[in-house]
């Protein structure tokens, strides 16, 4: 993944959405506040709130998030396959260190707690939204 | 259900964007942006969309009915899951046009005063793309304010809504 307006995309700025499926397949929209690269293949996404997102991606594995680049309003659908849910490590230090920058910026450390990351692997990437260039 | 009155005048502020998620036919999530979202009655929602933005929005509604959109403030965050049942897919009418220009023109602005200029994308890219309506009937409402403990049907929240 070398496209840069994508990975400005993952700065945190502009909050994304998680989309999911439940068992009964009803779709679910959430927010997230932080879609980290960690490489090629694998992104992680900042958990804050155990909620139905929660309970749908262990029922289906199979789930999208949306980023959008803060420059040129580019966006982005890709869709990802759970591979883990890591609640210490490096891995989810760097993300909480991350959050607290995103949390301080919107003046949200109360509520901008990082429980857990999730780790999904790459399927395909979709660009939704054709903003202007930079 | 019926949408409580609450809601109809948070779809009417100009800070709030709108994801729309859909099943496809393998049973993975579409999700698309939409323009605005309005309340037709206490039951019914019309959800405005570009289709160019939206390819497969019409098959999948068509295979799975279940439909959400979530509306959310980019200023406050505060934000609603509306979970429902696909009823229709319309064109926009004279007045459907007239408040989703309306709409796009305040969102520009609200958004330009915190410091993104999304006004070039819209005039120079989307103007002219058609925009088309989904009627959906609205089974259940979700918070979505980032927040301890949110996700709730608003049926166990304060009923100031």
């Amino acid at each position: 993944m070398s496209n840069t307006e994508l990975l400005g995309a993952f700065q945190g700025i502009l909050p994304g959405v998680i989309t999911t499926v439940s068992k009964e397949n009803i779709p679910n929209v959430s927010y997230i506040s932080q879609v980290h690269y960690i490489d090629e293949e694998r992104l992680g996404i900042s958990w804050q709130f155990f909620n139905k997102t929660y309970h749908n991606i262990q029922d289906n594995p199979h789930f999208s998030v949306v980023v959008t680049n803060p420059v040129t309003f580019s966006m982005w659908k890709i869709d990802l396959k759970l591979v883990e849910i890591i609640k210490d490590g490096d891995l989810f230090d760097e993300m909480d260190l991350a959050l607290e920058a995103i949390a301080s910026m919107y003046r949200a450390e109360d509520i901008f707690k990082l429980k857990a990351v999730v780790v999904g692997k790459i399927i395909s990437i979709e660009k939704q939204f054709d903003g202007f260039k930079s | 259900m019926k949408i409580p009155p609450y809601y109809t005048k948070f779809f009417q502020r100009y800070d709030t964007l709108g994801y729309l998620a859909s099943l496809n036919e393998n049973g993975f999530c579409d999700v698309c942006r939409t323009g605005l979202v309005y309340t037709l009655n206490e039951e019914y929602v019309k959800i405005m969309f570009m289709p160019a933005l939206a390819s497969n929005l019409h098959m999948n509604l068509q295979t799975n009915p279940l439909m959400t959109v979530t509306v959310v403030s980019a200023l406050t965050f505060e934000g609603y899951q509306f979970k429902g049942e696909y009823l229709s897919h319309e064109e926009l009418n004279g007045n459907d046009k007239a408040l989703n220009d309306s709409y796009l023109k305040g969102m520009t602005a609200v958004i330009k005063e915190v410091g993104f200029d999304l006004e070039n994308v819209l005039s120079n890219k989307y103007s002219k793309q058609k925009v088309e309506a989904i009627v959906m009937k609205v089974k259940a409402i979700y918070e979505q304010t980032p927040k301890n403990g949110t996700g709730k049907n608003i049926n166990q929240l304060n009923p100031e809504s």
